[in-house]
């Protein structure tokens, strides 16, 4: 929710430098008719702009801006385990409800893995954990058929040092949007 | 094919030699294989009028020898011997001479210029029955003048009864130009050529025994499939998609592919008739099975599976009957493949946290470990005659293939820009 209050209040504040964008509408409202006054003398009324502010819609955005975004947070698993962890399950939670709230989105689902497995084993490790976490999508309503799932196994590391932080960073399922 | 029985009881008296010294550990690492063929290679001939000429002739030279010297089948003659001896016509040597300084045999090479071709001629001489043993010649293109010394001293393996292997390609994958494609190269690293541009990403190749076609993992689709790619046709064949399909192996006779795939719910292992086209499931476990190996007879599949909680190797029948785990050593062993001799299996094991190969001796249950260190240490791959190992390895920093002889010895660093992996050497079957 950060995210989107930043954007509004961003939002408004290139309205009021009246940088207006092409995709922001701002209704005006028309001047009133000249109006006669009892004593004959016309009457200007000044028009105050409408405050219009427009949602972010991911309707105007490319998939490459929508996925920039990062609305969808990667988890992290345990060494050799591809079980959600306690701590990770809020934020497939969170990313459940964005999926809820776009229900035209589909997803794929990237596992990845440290470098402390063969090549093959890592390939399943990875595809272990990219299933478990359809599987907790799935288990809080998400259709399937929105859903899908590949491994890179170790190939693709966030971070290619080799120590536990970076370890740690490399155990992980990836959101990629696809189709929005 | 009458050479194929003498070959064959050579090689049986290979696969034996380990185990009847087995108890003198020291002296099979140090020496291993036959006693080395003491050969004396005098310096060659040359014939050449240009200097391009020149340099490619002193290239086949370099080739042959260190070809030679990498065989573990051949002893060279170090060059100080070979300065003893002033001889210098390969029309005659002075077999006399060769024989006071110890060689077993003597290869007499020439190598001519003639209208832009060059012509790589060798004659093998027998120091202790004074005998000419065999003469070969190859002509060709100066750009194929390693090709040349490669047919060359697969011609003197082949004599005394060994595979050869110096005409053996090595595929593998590298990022060199950005993403993971796929590469071949000769044995000895020279000629690296990229044979996909997919700009996906591709992985665990698997030569066939023909040499004209890999197996390979392809991400093109998104989803890995898997493909063979016809070398010198430029094809590519799709053979398995739908989930993740890796780790594809050639039988010896070409006409079936073993590979793994995540098709069923978790990794299972099919066969798939390059003919006919269909495909059958061989294994239903609740684990991964993975990198699935044919025994060179082709009776035989050994695998790696999670089944009893973490990778341990297994061999089955071909139809998937029968599996018996091989591996009780270590709680994570895996990436196997088979020696050409039946014998032996190089694997990756994880211990301490640490990746290093193994051999294990099927028939002993012997185990020995070829690697040490904290990198990591993959793919281990069979040369076509078992005595070399080639893999992947961190130790540098990056992902490089090395090869060594199966003791351990002689390790040479084949790459050196970008990551290069997952190395497979081709395979030769010497039962066709």
């Amino acid at each position: 929710m950060k995210k989107i209050t930043l954007v509004l209040v961003a939002g408004i504040f290139l309205i009021t430098l009246g940088g207006c964008k092409k995709k922001e509408k701002v209704k005006v409202i028309p001047p009133a008719a000249k109006q006669v006054a009892k004593t004959g003398e016309e009457v200007k009324e000044k028009p105050i702009p409408k405050p219009v502010v427009q949602e972010e819609s991911i309707e105007d955005m490319s998939l490459e801006e929508i996925n920039r975004k990062g609305y969808l947070q990667r988890i992290y698993f345990d060494f050799d385990k591809y079980d959600i962890r306690e701590d990770q399950k809020p934020i497939l939670i969170k990313n459940a409800e964005w999926l809820k709230a776009h229900p035209t989105v589909k997803i794929l689902i990237e596992g990845h893995c440290d470098e402390r497995g063969t090549e093959e084993y890592n390939l399943a490790l990875g595809e272990k954990r990219a299933k478990a976490v359809r599987d907790f999508l799935i288990s809080l309503g998400i259709s399937p058929d929105r859903i899908k799932i590949v491994s890179y196994g170790k190939s693709r590391p966030l971070d290619p040092r080799h120590n536990e932080e970076a370890w740690a960073k490399n155990r992980r399922a990836e959101f990629v949007i696809i189709a929005k | 094919m009458n050479r194929i029985y003498p070959m064959r009881k050579i090689f049986l008296l290979l696969a034996l030699f380990p185990l009847l010294l087995a108890q003198q550990e020291i002296t099979i690492r140090i020496r291993g294989g036959i006693p080395a063929i003491r050969i004396a290679v005098p310096p060659f001939k040359i014939k050449a009028y240009t200097d391009q000429g020149k340099a490619a002739a002193r290239e086949i030279e370099e080739t042959f020898r260190a070809d030679l010297a990498f065989s573990r089948v051949f002893e060279p003659l170090s060059r100080d011997l070979l300065a003893l001896v002033k001889d210098t016509n390969p029309d005659k040597p002075d077999l006399k001479a060769w024989e006071s300084v110890g060689a077993s045999v003597v290869f007499m090479g020439k190598v001519e210029e003639r209208g832009g071709q060059l012509r790589f001629t060798g004659k093998l001489y027998d120091a202790r029955t004074k005998g000419f043993i065999l003469g070969k010649s190859f002509f060709g293109k100066a750009k194929f003048r390693r090709l040349m010394a490669h047919r060359m001293g697969d011609e003197l393996l082949k004599y005394f009864g060994q595979i050869p292997i110096f005409t053996s390609k090595i595929a593998f994958i590298s990022d060199r130009d950005g993403n993971r494609e796929l590469y071949i190269m000769d044995y000895d690293g020279m000629n690296q050529v990229r044979l996909t541009y997919t700009k996906g990403m591709e992985m665990l190749p698997a030569w066939s025994h023909n040499g004209e076609m890999v197996a390979y993992t392809s991400f093109r689709r998104g989803s890995p499939s898997l493909y063979i790619r016809f070398i010198y046709q430029g094809k590519d064949k799709l053979v398995a998609q739908g989930g993740s399909n890796i780790t594809p192996d050639f039988s010896p006779d070409d006409k079936l592919l073993l590979y793994s795939s995540s098709l069923p719910g978790n990794y299972e292992i099919f066969l798939y008739n390059l003919r006919t086209e269909q495909r059958r499931r061989l294994t239903y476990s609740y684990g991964s099975d993975l990198s699935p190996k044919w025994s060179p007879d082709g009776e035989k599949i050994l695998f790696s599976s999670d089944r009893s909680g973490s990778p341990q190797l297994y061999i089955m029948d071909k139809n998937g009957k029968n599996p018996r785990r091989i591996t009780f050593q270590g709680s994570y062993n895996a990436s196997p493949d088979w020696a050409p001799d039946g014998d032996r299996v190089v694997y990756v094991s994880r211990v301490m946290g640490r990746f290093n190969l193994y051999i294990l001796y099927l028939s002993t249950s012997q185990v020995i470990k070829l690697t040490s260190g904290m990198a990591m240490n993959e793919n281990p791959c069979f040369s076509p005659d078992g005595r070399h190992i080639v893999f992947s390895s961190n130790r540098s920093g990056r992902y490089q293939i090395y090869i060594m002889d199966y003791d351990g010895k002689n390790l040479r660093q084949l790459t050196s820009r970008g990551n290069n992996l997952m190395p497979s050497w081709q395979k030769i079957n010497h039962r066709r």
